[in-house]
């Protein structure tokens, strides 16, 4: 086997493994905005949009913790009144 | 590589590409997909008035006959490979060797930054436009007729009906020409036809001033960048309303580091020039267009993968070079 067929497969499965776990983002709305919640944690939206995929699932008393975080984060922001 | 080593690279390729985006597969309508979903399902054919029309019409003339989401799915896995094919093809005729165009294809196929692109069926826009961009800059990369020229515009029209950002396309074929000139000729030509195009209004009912905009867009290039290298801290929406002066600063200065380097080198490394130039001429107007919801995100980036598939490939093949064997 050559090193440039064992770099390319190194490629390939470093690639395919890395990207496999990310495509367990975007297999709903609530882990698209989990995952976007732990990378901007101060950010008001992905909180809002992560809150309303749990009242989506019926999961209001999480949905209702979230979206008083998406709200205070943005008044805080000054970004409501 | 022997003919032997291309077939196994193939079938692990193949096998990749189900691991790795064969998850999504299954996944519904997620992010602004339901609306545009709930649009589409009105009944009405989409006009050619309304931009991105190729997106628009694909998902009316789906919704009709194949209305799960898995087959929307499934439609933008097979564009997405297609156009891997094709920027294999580009980097073939542009100067790589079998290695290097393979390689290239490869990487722009597989590498996880495209998995917004391939799993967000809105993304498929983006898709389409390279898919028009990328067809257009292999016609004319080798030689140049009058009837290249004529499928090389239509090709572009194509990729601009996908999405206007498909307009960078006439920059990239002078690149991949090595046109220094025209490119940037064009790009200027380009850039400023946007300062007057794009919506000032937007600058001034939304407070933003153009040079934190674009400060801010170079961070999100550079940010989205070294993501698609060290693939970590992927996400979308990501929060750039905190970044400090010092990182704006920091993102505009890499950026014409970046364009400085890639001229310094277009006589030793050319193929490395334009991977870099490809990326930075695909980032450019974004740091000009206003769009106040929405920064410089992963799926925006898919024809920039092009150029970072190109310098990704090129800097492996000079670097296993004296390990052949």
């Amino acid at each position: 086997m050559t090193f440039r067929l064992l770099i390319t497969l190194l490629i390939v499965v470093w690639y395919s493994v890395v990207g496999h776990v990310r495509s367990g983002d975007w297999l709903s709305e609530l882990n698209l905005w989990t995952r976007a919640a732990s990378v901007s944690p101060n950010k008001p939206r992905p909180h809002l949009n992560r809150a309303k995929a749990l009242y989506g699932l019926g999961r209001f008393d999480e949905g209702d913790a979230e979206a008083r975080t998406a709200a205070q984060l943005a008044i805080g922001q000054g970004q409501w009144k | 590589m022997t003919t032997k080593q291309y077939v196994i690279l193939a079938c692990v390729v193949a096998l990749a590409v189900v691991w790795e985006f064969g998850n999504v597969l299954h996944a519904g309508f997620i992010f602004q997909d339901n609306r545009w979903q709930t649009a589409n399902e009105a009944g009405k054919f989409p006009i050619l008035t309304y931009s991105r029309f190729l997106m628009h019409w694909s998902w009316w003339l789906q919704a009709r006959i194949t209305p799960q989401p898995v087959w929307f799915h499934v439609v933008n896995l097979l564009l997405h490979v297609v156009v891997s094919v094709l920027v294999a093809v580009l980097a073939s005729n542009i100067g790589f060797t079998t290695f290097g165009s393979v390689l290239t294809g490869v990487i722009f196929l597989l590498n996880p930054m495209q998995m917004e692109t391939v799993a967000y069926i809105a993304g498929r826009t983006e898709i389409f436009a390279a898919l028009g961009v990328v067809t257009a800059a292999i016609l004319l990369s080798k030689r140049v007729s009058a009837g290249r020229i004529a499928l090389a515009i239509l090709a572009l029209v194509f990729g601009f009906l996908g999405k206007e950002s498909a307009i960078v396309g006439v920059v990239i074929i002078a690149l991949v020409r090595r046109e220094w000139l025209i490119a940037a000729v064009s790009m200027l030509v380009i850039g400023t036809l946007l300062v007057w195009v794009a919506p000032s209004m937007v600058e001034r009912e939304q407070h933003i001033n153009t040079l934190m905009w674009a400060s801010t867009q170079s961070v999100a290039y550079v940010r989205i960048l070294v993501t698609s290298v060290i693939q970590v801290g992927s996400s979308v929406d990501f929060d750039y309303d905190q970044i400090t002066l010092s990182t704006r600063t920091l993102g505009v200065l890499t950026v014409l580091f970046m364009a400085w380097s890639a001229l310094m080198v277009r006589n030793t490394m050319p193929l490395i020039t334009v991977g870099i130039l490809i990326t930075l001429v695909v980032a450019i107007p974004r740091t000009v267009m206003i769009t106040p919801m929405s920064n410089f995100n992963e799926h925006q980036f898919y024809l920039a993968m092009v150029g970072v598939s190109m310098v990704a490939s090129d800097a492996i093949v000079r670097f296993t070079k004296g390990q052949v064997g």
